[in-house]
């Protein structure tokens, strides 16, 4: 993989590895913790409609899936915050929503436009300096939030009614906590796109989560995790000629069954 | 500061979720400092939701809540909780230290590093449950009643001057839950205690009240609960009056019903 490094689009691509690792780890370990995996998902997915509106619109798609993103976890916030357990079919209405709004807007839009297969499914290869820039602030502004609210995060995280009691207010801890998500998950939407990214958001912690015993170390282990399969399916990607956001989750998926054979094999 | 004269205060409370059929309707309640109440009622009840409006986590559409003396949110603070289903997030990336240290956490404190005072009521407190050499496992490592231990200190570690449990023993061996009875009576020679349960035991081995949870509440003085107590909370289903402790108290029929405080006249 080293001659690919004389190439600018392979350096972006590495440095956007970082940031997207850092994204991740971060982001899928309060996703995981908290168990909003389908809301996850559900923010990711939606995003399309933020790509369809900026392609109609004619501004940068990153904006748009970003601005849809943040509206759409604002939204689903004040409709689950009441009560988590039925947040279910709310999430499942507003990711088929968003992404319906995302193909009427494509549909509105002249021409035919090649990069929304790349946003589907990632495209890290064509990652731009501007981009990078974008990935870079937004990963900082997550960190920055998540470690000025470590703790709060965590009491909520572990116990949502505990904190309450020690005078969390949770229900705006739990906004921000899914704005943060939603920022996190652009970010990663770069390395493999809105539909592969709940993998590279869950496989790192879930792998992460066996041996750690804070949310820190959890964090800076998957981060570790994101960084290896990320690298790993560059690397693999770039000598098969094949798409490198579905090699970065075929690699992951592979760790994670891999582990999950070797653990199964300790419990027997 | 003066005491107030009860530690909780709910006057005609109402709640229920989302404008369904309510919850809890007319409910009136107060506990005196140092009272040790076991809650009980059918499953459904609003046991766990009387709890929570007490803290203030959910409010009631009418009717007055005091903690304390004061309104819930401005006391709550001083109130060590142990909510329903310790288990419920095992795979939790924290220590059972870490964990406990969560009941020394204020919102909006400055620095977030829990300070030599905070780690001392931690280990204070994991000393009393008897998990102190437990201090470094991992959460999931637990069996239940150690993770039980692990949320009764974190309780503790507050300070608390009023503590709530919520099924404290719900799915414990019963010799935990008899070590955990005995731990929940010393501790209430100096704090008031309100417990829900399903399990009549508990009213022989601590409780110094009794009331019966089931939309409205029934609340009586003594660690008895009397047969219209049961027949109201329950309905016609068969409750079998026993309960095993020493000194054996046998949960005798009420003579007066006069004497059972009804859902209004507290």
């Amino acid at each position: 993989m080293f001659e690919a490094l004389q190439f600018a689009f392979m350096r972006n691509a590495l440095l956007a590895g970082l940031w997207i690792s850092l994204a991740c780890g971060i982001i899928g370990t309060l996703v995981v913790s908290n168990r909003l995996v389908f809301l996850a998902g559900g923010i990711a997915h939606s995003a399309y409609g933020g790509v369809g509106l900026a392609l109609f619109l004619g501004f940068s798609p990153f904006f748009g899936a970003m601005g849809f993103s943040l509206a759409m976890a604002a939204l689903l916030a004040s409709l689950t915050a009441k009560d988590r357990s039925r947040a279910d079919p709310v999430v499942g209405v507003l990711w088929a929503v968003g992404m319906a709004l995302g193909v009427l807007f494509v549909d509105l839009s002249p021409g035919y436009r090649a990069d929304i297969m790349s946003l589907l499914f990632g495209s890290i290869l064509t990652v731009s300096s501007r981009e990078l820039w974008m990935m870079a602030g937004t990963t900082l502004l997550v960190a920055g939030a998540v470690g000025l609210k470590y703790r709060d995060l965590l009491v909520l995280s572990y116990d949502p009614d505990f904190a309450a009691t020690r005078g969390v207010r949770v229900s705006a801890l739990y906004r921000l906590l899914l704005l943060l998500v939603a920022a996190g998950t652009v970010v990663a939407i770069h390395a493999v796109g809105l539909i592969l990214v709940i993998a590279l958001l869950t496989i790192p912690p879930t792998l992460a989560e066996r041996s750690c015993r804070s949310l820190a170390s959890m964090m800076a282990v998957s981060s570790a995790w994101s960084a290896l399969f990320i690298f790993l399916g560059l690397d693999l990607s770039y000598r098969y000629n094949l798409t490198s956001g579905a090699v970065i989750i075929l690699v992951g998926a592979s760790f994670f069954c891999l582990f999950s054979i070797l653990e199964g094999r300790k419990g027997a | 500061m003066e005491s107030p004269e009860f530690d909780i205060e709910l006057k005609d409370v109402r709640f229920s979720y989302n404008g369904s059929d309510p919850v809890l309707d007319g409910v009136s309640l107060a506990v005196r400092p140092g009272e040790f109440l076991a809650v009980l009622g059918p499953n459904g009840g609003g046991k766990s939701t009387l709890l929570r409006v007490i803290l203030g986590i959910l409010k009631p559409q009418s009717g007055t809540v005091l903690l304390l003396g004061r309104p819930p949110q401005e006391t709550v603070c001083r109130v060590g909780y142990v909510p329903q289903d310790v288990s419920a997030n095992r795979g939790f990336p924290v220590s059972v230290e870490d964990v406990v240290l969560m009941g020394r956490f204020e919102a909006g404190r400055k620095s977030w590093r829990p300070s030599a005072e905070d780690r001392l009521a931690a280990e204070t407190a994991m000393d009393r449950l008897g998990i102190l050499a437990l201090r470094r496992k991992k959460i999931g490592e637990l069996s239940q009643g150690q993770r039980q231990r692990v949320a009764i200190a974190r309780a503790l570690a507050v300070q608390p001057a009023l503590l709530l449990l919520d099924e404290p023993t719900a799915s414990v061996d019963m010799q935990t839950q008899a070590a955990l009875y005995e731990i929940l009576r010393e501790l209430n020679r100096t704090l008031t205690i309100v417990m829900v349960s399903h399990d009549l035991t508990a009213i022989a081995s601590c409780a110094t009240s009794v009331a019966c949870v089931n939309r409205r509440l029934y609340h009586h003085d003594r660690a008895e609960l009397t047969g219209e107590m049961v027949q109201a909370a329950y309905g016609s289903c068969p409750v079998e009056l026993v309960a095993h402790g020493i000194p054996h108290r046998v949960l005798r029929q009420h003579e007066n019903p006069e004497t059972v405080r009804g859902e209004r006249d507290v």
